[in-house]
């Protein structure tokens, strides 16, 4: 099976995907409750702003009206489903009628902190866990072994709250060192100065809490089979020095790694959602805690698009990946 | 898999430390929360009616060997039958007798029929005693002169002084069906002299007090000054709300606001003894008559102390321990119930799609494909936050159950996904081979061979779902998406409960934070320890990598 089939295949059952997916939402927000004869509309607005008008029930039936309008709540429902569709594809995610705010604005404000509470620790995650996995599966059945297994199993298993409130509460009450509020700290995020003093903590959770454990198994695993190989098995026996002889093995175990690190950062952003909201960093997934809390539908219609698409992008591109460097995947798809 | 098979993995397995260790732990787990659950199984510690067991932020009774000598509760008088005046005890335990004073002659019998009912200012918790039913004090004056009845009571204080987190209250019930004056003063004398009057009500107003500062609490409506006749009266001050007690309105404006802190402080400065006092001061006239009943039920004093039970208390001095078992209940109710329900449809499924293949397989991949690409907590407060638009009564009637259901539908494929690859790799076998070609059929291959063999990783799966399904329900709660702190404890509400006290609480309420977290750390490593110790076995047998 040729590259070009593969990927088209693959595309078109991302492509399915983000459908289902979309529909399931849309569903869920907006198209389940007018098809049990609830209007959404009704939801964005609160009677009592018009008790001053002179007309308290014209005024009413005008703002649902336009609110109507606004969403296209007027159409029936497969047109509604298919302009939303249209709509999120070419990324017009459309404006919400509780606060006015144009969502890929507020989207696109939010876009950076979340880049920056992710990428470190996803960088050093990988690196640790390739180092620490090799380590483990080099000095396979030792008291070495044990302890890093030991720590990946006890870190996979610590519930994520605990730990961060935990350590918030050693580094910011106890120990003073944390800024108590953070979010007043954040709002530039181009300050580099604040920006540390701010995530560094989120930065220490995730990288030795949060995702890190599942890759480092990972690597162990794959590096002791590796190690256990034919090819490593002759080049011990042509004489290759160990050291040589390791770094050929590790080449061969960090690929399952990568792909699960690219995995792994598709839904990062929609995984660190906890940390932003604990920690108040006005990032993606904060943004979309606070919107559900506050009924604004619109922009978690929005964020919740965009965090699939980019998950189906990423989970594509890892498809491209995998297939172009092991051969192993190539094999197994049919 | 019959019994004595079982009986014989197990004990095999108990012989790697790893199981042993996780077995032993969850045992305990459970059983402390089982045993619990029972001791206090009518206790709800977040309503209102069970708080105060002790004073907030009330540290467990074990940790008295390095916090000090903390006091404990301290009750005057200590047992239910005295408060309610149950027992004729109660005369001499308040140093009552027949007595001629002044020209008065006054009687005082235990009246066992007769006691407070109807009792409307009673607000229960678990340091008042209101509507306890007959059993009363009759206190009967014959003669016009004015007279004091005194009940007292002492107790020794030998502990550490109080903190600010201690509280004193006073309460009584008062029945009477005369129109003289009479008034009910409660107050507390200790050993340095200082005495700090908690309650002070009268059947009308006393026109004699020169003090002007003292009207303003008389007639306080909220306070409640006045006995009303022919019906019973309850009446409570402490020091947790001072507005309601005469002692608040003695000090000078600018101190008022700290009458809390001044009345633990200036009445406990040392040991010594402490004299609960209840004063009846009569003050007849003799129009209205010259006899006088007045019955007296529910007279209590209590200290609340700063050690309790085997948790301590918490913000509202709720008994924690029971917080913790009534969580803990829950959670691996919830846990067991919703991965059982995660592991069988996740087997069904799994066992059919890896064994038949094809379309059914298909489905599966591309089912959990979709499933894997939700993200869950995003999809579960999406879904909890469109029912609390269009349907919060639903909401909040089944909330535990749609949880539950959420957490299952989530997280079945995952499982039906691990277990279609074991099956592959089962199906493939020889025996399974034999046994087609021997005539069995489809069923009784699956019955007979594939399930069996898959009970290994049926189990291990089970122990990883339950500690998934308890870390998001418990995130969930954390984040006040889940149950809320209203409605019953959880491990994750009383974490996300007690966050927002810990950082002024006393040593950071730990007895309150460290249960709830270490036992879901515990329960979710002594669960895949569990699981691992099974698969690992599993492995060595069959050789499945």
């Amino acid at each position: 099976m040729g590259l070009a089939s593969y990927l088209a295949k693959r595309a078109i059952e991302r492509l399915i995907l983000l459908l289902i997916f979309t529909a399931f939402v849309w569903m869920l927000v907006l198209g389940i409750p007018q098809l049990i004869g609830i209007n959404p509309a009704y939801h964005f607005i609160n009677p009592s702003e018009f008790l001053h008008s002179k007309n308290p029930e014209l005024a009413e039936q005008l703002t649902i009206e336009s609110i109507d309008r606004e969403l296209g709540l007027n159409y029936p429902l497969e047109v509604q489903f298919f302009i939303y569709f249209i709509h999120m594809l070419t990324l017009n995610l459309g404006v919400c009628p509780v606060n006015h705010q144009n969502v890929a604005v507020c989207l696109l404000s939010a876009l950076p902190f979340t880049v920056i509470l992710t990428i470190p620790p996803v960088l050093f995650q990988t690196l640790a866990s390739i180092y620490l996995g090799s380590i483990a599966a080099i000095k396979r059945n030792t008291k070495t072994d044990v302890a890093i297994m030991s720590y990946f199993i006890v870190d996979y298993n610590l519930p994520i709250f605990v730990v961060s409130l935990f350590l918030w509460f050693l580094f910011a009450v106890v120990l003073k060192i944390y800024p108590i509020s953070v979010y007043n700290e954040v709002h530039d995020w181009t300050n580099i100065v604040t920006d540390l003093k701010v995530f560094w903590l989120p930065w220490l959770i995730l990288t030795f809490i949060y995702g890190f454990s599942t890759r480092g198994i990972l690597m162990r695993n794959a590096m002791v089979e590796n190690l256990d190989s034919d090819f490593i098995k002759y080049e011990r026996l042509a004489g290759l020095r160990e050291k040589i002889v390791r770094a050929h093995a590790r080449r061969v175990s960090i690929i399952p790694v990568i792909v699960r690190t690219a995995i792994d950062l598709a839904f990062a952003i929609s995984g660190d959602f906890f940390i932003e909201v604990y920690f108040g960093i006005p990032g993606l997934g904060y943004k979309l805690y606070y919107a559900a809390l506050g009924d604004e539908i619109m922009i978690v219609l929005g964020s919740t698009f965009v965090l699939t698409l980019y998950a189906i992008i990423l989970l594509y591109f890892v498809d491209i990946v995998e297939f172009i460097i092991d051969p192993r995947a190539r094999r197994s798809v049919k | 898999m019959n019994l004595r098979r079982f009986k014989k993995t197990f004990k095999e397995l108990l012989k790697t430390w790893q199981f042993l260790l996780s077995f032993i732990i969850l045992l305990g787990l459970v059983l402390t929360v089982v045993v619990g659950n029972i001791v206090y199984a009518k206790c709800c510690p977040y309503n209102p009616s069970y708080y105060y067991a002790a004073a907030p932020f009330a540290r467990p009774s074990w940790a008295t060997l390095f916090c000090g000598n903390l006091p404990p509760d301290i009750k005057v008088p200590s047992s239910y039958n005295l408060i309610a005046a149950k027992c004729p005890g109660v005369l001499s335990y308040w140093h009552l007798r027949n007595e001629t004073l002044n020209g008065d002659k006054i009687e005082i019998i235990w009246n066992s029929t007769f006691g407070p009912y109807n009792e409307t200012a009673f607000n229960k918790n678990l340091a008042t005693f209101g509507n306890t039913g007959p059993g009363s004090i009759e206190i009967k004056i014959i003669g016009d002169n004015p007279v004091n009845i005194t009940l007292y009571h002492c107790f020794d204080y030998t502990y550490k002084l109080p903190s600010i987190h201690n509280i004193y209250l006073m309460q009584y019930s008062v029945y009477s069906n005369t129109s003289q004056l009479y008034i009910i003063n409660g107050k507390i004398i200790g050993p340095n002299g200082t005495s700090i009057c908690v309650l002070y009500h009268g059947s009308g107003f006393p026109l004699f007090i020169k003090n002007r500062e003292f009207y303003s609490y008389i007639f306080n409506p909220v306070n409640k000054y006045e006995i009303i006749e022919g019906q019973w009266n309850f009446f409570q001050a402490g020091s947790n709300v001072p507005t309601f007690t005469p002692y608040y309105y003695t000090l000078p404006p600018n101190e008022s606001a700290f009458a809390t802190f001044y009345m633990i402080q200036y009445l406990f400065s040392k040991d010594g003894t402490y004299n609960v006092t209840f004063t009846i001061m009569y003050y007849p006239s003799p129009l209205d008559g010259n006899s006088t009943t007045i019955y007296l039920s529910d007279v209590y004093f209590e200290f609340l102390g700063s050690v309790y039970g085997i948790f301590g208390t918490d913000a509202h001095g709720a008994n924690v321990f029971a917080e913790f078992v009534k969580g803990g209940v829950f959670d691996l109710e919830l846990a067991g119930l919703a991965g059982l329900a995660i592991v069988a449809i996740g087997a069904v499924v799994g066992i059919l799609a890896g064994y038949y293949g094809g379309i059914r397989d298909m489905a599966l991949v591309s089912t959990t494909d979709f499933v894997l690409l939700l993200p869950g907590l995003i999809i579960i407060l999406l879904i909890v936050e469109v029912l609390t638009l269009y349907d919060p009564q639903f909401l909040d009637t089944y909330r535990p159950v749609i949880l539950a259901g959420i957490i299952t539908i989530l997280s079945w494929p995952i499982t039906a996904r691990v277990i279609r690859g074991e099956t592959y790799v089962v199906r493939s076998k020889a025996f399974i081979e034999a046994a087609r070609a021997l005539g069995e059929s489809n069923l009784q291959v699956l019955r007979k061979h594939i399930f069996p063999n898959l009970l290994p990783i049926i189990f291990a799966q089970l122990t990883l779902d339950v500690t998934a399904v308890v870390y998001t329900e418990s995130t969930l709660d954390f984040l006040n998406i889940g149950i809320p702190t209203t409605e019953f404890p959880t491990w994750g509400n009383m974490l996300g409960y007690a966050q927002y006290y810990i950082a002024s609480a006393p040593s950071f309420a730990w007895w309150w934070v460290l249960p709830p977290a270490l036992a879901l750390v515990l329960l979710g490593i002594s669960l895949f320890y569990l699981g691992e110790a099974i698969l690992e076995k599993y492995r060595v047998k069959t050789g499945v990598s």
